[in-house]
């Protein structure tokens, strides 16, 4: 019996062993990034064209890793750090890649010079006085579905803006659409801010993009609608498949795009979560370039990605910084001897260090950085003065009073400035860390400085530099967009326009920004808005309305071992529109 | 242990350089900064001494949080038993059901960024454990002939769970509380590395986070990721193998 109940054991603890080596083989299989059936589970499509584009992304699947004949890439891996988490136009991804025109298009989009050119749209005009702007229809472009594009589209689309969509920043200067014949339709403006206009229909966070009429006339809820439908665009790129498990996303060409059909046959966008995940996935080879809006990878990475050989590190200059901005609704910050003392207190050079490593500098005063439209070459570059800080600290009556080593305030009372780093998945780490040098470098000249310790996530940050705006430092920076399209002004004013009431992003309201701003953006032409960032960084500069913290190079990795002919766009990186059409792999 | 103990009470006059003093970023290890420096100029060892401080300040004081609550709790729920030892341990199972470390991230997350928020996450969940097996310990001693002959003479509750039921259980107490020692040190560090502790805190875990954040672990700035590495697992080795000796 006892020989009996041991074979018994035995057996069951072999097939135990043989099911517990079988779980195990199966997890440990490699995951195929974007060659696997994985990629196209999840999803169910409804229209014919898309099973099609499935059915034929799945043969070019069993080829993926190959070149093929005509060089065309099989499947190109993209890192970002991006949600997807919901199939729409408002999923964070499609949000970001739609400023490039990938899956949905705009009328107008960025050339490889970051200039204004037509996508959707044969040609458009700005009215000579810049209070409208012209698009004109082109024949012969398709949506995803298959349906012909229509100048209802369009004109849907730009109403629904208007109307609905409400858009937060200059589109809401759109006065109302009227569609001149069937091939021309214009855009009224509240004020000559056409030519800025353009710029931010491109870069709309607010989900401008151009609609098809035919599947969201009839949505009652436009930020709720998702699903297959909701990702039908007319760009270069058709939306596949989610695979939730592994966070791809897939997309596959559009061979009737309107511009031809790109040279890469599928995408395969990996979600990670912060930049250390980027560049994990680019040392195991995971990825072959990354799409990161107006935020490439820092400097202090560069020594690991030099070490790969199959990259490049695509450096390229960030045209918007981090910056030091002081809240002028705190009655400490709004004087102006505060502001020149912090400004000649910071180390710039260690600022900038730790900003980028090697690959950052001082920047200069003003906030504008080199290489944007109206900088201004002339502006001293930020260094350190501590005597000067000193300095202007006594004159103006901050001195220690009660003998503790501390500035007071000048009716004596105790002097504390708090300093509040702004909360980011990509830059929140930097942005804590410029926050130290700052404390530091502040309590050098004997003010008593605090980091602020209740901004641990996104809410709290939003909560305390938009809507409450009870910060009185905030480390925060100006993306890349933003300065393209009008100047870190944006950031920095509270309220500018045509009639002097929309509100910007920042706190500052005295009417000579204000007035420069808006002009600005009722710029009509390049000239004019060259002459307007030119005067609003000597404003900014002799008001200290904020301050850069370094001039940094940004790096946006791809890889040149297996695919040659990158285009890159100032901005986006390799990942850009002219990629998409010109990337050969290697035979 | 002695060593740790005496560089955590010793720091200042240890470490080399003021930590959260700035200078030269990045630099190598030399003779000048035995670890070289991190991404804003300090030192790296001297972060690491002043380090030694910060976690065992959340050890011991979460230890002891720990230990006294799970002890008294333990020992009430089994010296009372009734309704009183239900509610216990069903609070017990629900707290021992939630994932603990999780559960820390998220308040630490949405809570002020404080050490003493972080000692309280730790002890929000952390006490289950020691009340689990001290009630179990406790039960088998409640019947014993000195705890009935306590009661005979008219102590009290309190006065017998004090003064004879927890001392009888102090080998029991004293390896979880060393235990508990070690794992809140570890509960600590990973916080930390998750960047949730204060921003000008100095701790193993925030050492590490700034190694990762910083680029040090990517560009193999090793004398900026393995120290911190190592004094976190040989502090909990040591507290470890003391709980093996008691």
């Amino acid at each position: 019996m006892k020989r009996n109940r041991i074979g018994i054991k035995k057996m069951i603890s072999q097939l135990l062993a043989v099911a517990v080596f079988a779980a195990l083989t199966a997890c440990s299989g490699k995951q195929e990034t974007g060659k696997s059936e994985a990629g196209i589970v999840g999803t169910e499509s409804t229209a014919e064209e898309s099973i099609n584009s499935i059915m034929a992304s799945q043969e070019s699947r069993e080829s993926a890793g190959m070149p093929s004949s005509d060089g065309d890439v099989e499947l190109l891996n993209v890192g970002c750090i991006y949600e997807f988490d919901v199939e729409s136009p408002y999923c964070d991804l499609i949000k970001y890649l739609s400023y490039d025109s990938f899956m949905y298009a705009n009328l107008v989009r960025y050339d490889e010079n970051n200039e204004v050119v037509p996508c959707l749209c044969e040609k458009f005009e700005i009215a000579k006085d810049g209070t409208a702007v012209t698009f004109y229809f082109k024949e012969g472009i398709k949506w995803h579905d298959g349906q012909s594009l229509t100048m209802e589209d369009i004109e849907f689309s730009l109403n629904l803006w208007l109307d609905v969509l409400k858009p937060s920043v200059a589109l809401r200067y759109m006065k109302d659409v009227e569609v001149l014949d069937e091939n021309s339709i214009r855009v009224n403006m509240q004020s000559s801010c056409a030519y800025v206009f353009l710029r931010h229909m491109i870069m709309s966070s607010a989900g401008c993009v151009i609609y098809p009429k035919h599947i969201w006339e009839d949505v009652k809820d436009l930020k709720s609608f998702s699903g297959p439908d909701a990702m039908i665009g007319c760009g270069p790129f058709v939306y596949e498949s989610y695979d939730e498990e592994a966070k791809v996303a897939y997309f596959h060409r559009f061979e009737d795009y309107h511009e031809g059909a790109p040279t890469i046959k599928r995408v395969a966008f990996h979600l990670y979560e912060s930049p250390e995940s980027v560049v994990m996935a680019y040392k195991n080879k995971e990825i072959d370039c990354m799409f990161q809006y107006a935020a490439g990878l820092a400097g202090i990475y560069v020594p690991a990605l030099k070490e790969l050989d199959y990259l490049d590190v695509g450096e390229e200059v960030n045209l918007g910084s981090s910056i030091l901005e002081f809240n002028f609704k705190d009655e400490l910050m709004q004087d102006l001897d505060i502001r020149n003392a912090v400004y000649a207190a910071l180390d710039y050079e260690l600022l900038a260090a730790t900003g980028g490593g090697d690959y950052c500098v001082p920047g200069t005063k003003g906030v504008i950085s080199p290489g944007n439209i109206g900088y201004a070459a002339d502006m001293a570059v930020n260094k350190q003065n501590i005597s000067e800080a000193n300095q202007i600290l006594d004159d103006a009556g901050y001195i220690d009073t009660d003998g503790d080593g501390l500035r007071e305030k000048k009716d004596g009372t105790e002097l504390k400035i708090m300093v509040s780093p702004a909360y980011s998945a990509s830059k929140g780490t930097q942005y804590q860390r410029l926050a130290q040098v700052v404390v530091r470098d502040l309590e050098k000249v004997g003010i008593k400085v605090y980091l602020d310790e209740e901004v641990s996530n996104s809410d709290a940050w939003k909560a305390r530099f938009s809507q409450n705006k009870d910060f009185q430092i905030a480390i925060t920076g100006c993306s890349q967009g933003v300065a393209i399209i009008d100047t870190v002004n944006q950031g920095l004013v509270e309220k500018a326009g045509s009639d002097g009431t929309l509100t910007w992003n920042g706190t500052n309201n005295t009417p000579e920004y204000v007035e420069i701003f808006s002009r600005i953006i009722n710029s009509r032409n390049p000239e004019e808005y060259a002459v307007a960032a030119d005067e609003s960084q000597r404003y900014l500069a002799d008001q200290m309305v904020a301050i850069t913290l370094g001039v940094e190079s940004m790096f946006y990795p791809y890889n040149t071992a297996d695919y040659t002919n990158w285009s890159a766009r100032n901005g986006n990186g390799a990942f850009s529109y002219d990629t998409w059409f010109t990337v050969k792999a290697k035979q | 242990m002695v060593v740790l103990l005496f560089v955590a009470l010793f720091a200042p006059w240890i470490a080399p350089y003021d930590p959260w003093e700035m200078s030269i970023p990045f630099l190598g290890p030399s003779w000048e900064h035995i670890l070289g420096t991190n991404d804003v100029g300090q030192d790296i060892f001297s972060e690491l001494v002043f380090g030694a401080r910060t976690s065992l300040l959340v050890g011991f004081t979460a230890s002891l949080a720990i230990t006294v609550m799970g002890s008294f709790l333990g020992a009430f729920a089994a010296y009372y038993g009734g309704w009183a030892d239900r509610c216990i341990m069903v609070f017990i199972n629900v707290a021992l059901s939630v994932p603990s470390l999780p559960l820390i991230i998220v308040l630490s997350a949405f809570l002020k960024r404080s050490v003493w928020n972080i000692i309280l996450c730790i002890c929000l969940t952390g006490w289950v454990g020691t009340a689990r097996i001290i009630r179990s310990q406790a039960l088998r001693l409640k019947d014993m002939g000195f705890i009935r002959n306590c009661r005979t003479m008219g102590c009290s509750s309190l006065y017998i769970i004090i003064r004879h039921l927890l001392p009888n259980l102090k080998e029991t107490i004293l390896t979880k509380g060393m235990l508990s020692v070690a794992s809140s040190m570890l509960t600590e560090a990973s916080v930390s590395y998750l960047g949730l502790e204060p921003m000008t805190s100095k701790s193993w875990g925030t050492v590490l986070n700034d190694a990762f954040r910083a680029g040090g672990v990517f560009n193999g700035y090793w004398w900026w990721y393995l120290p911190p590495i190592a004094c976190i697992s040989l502090s909990a080795f040591c507290f470890l193998s003391l709980q093996e000796e008691s």
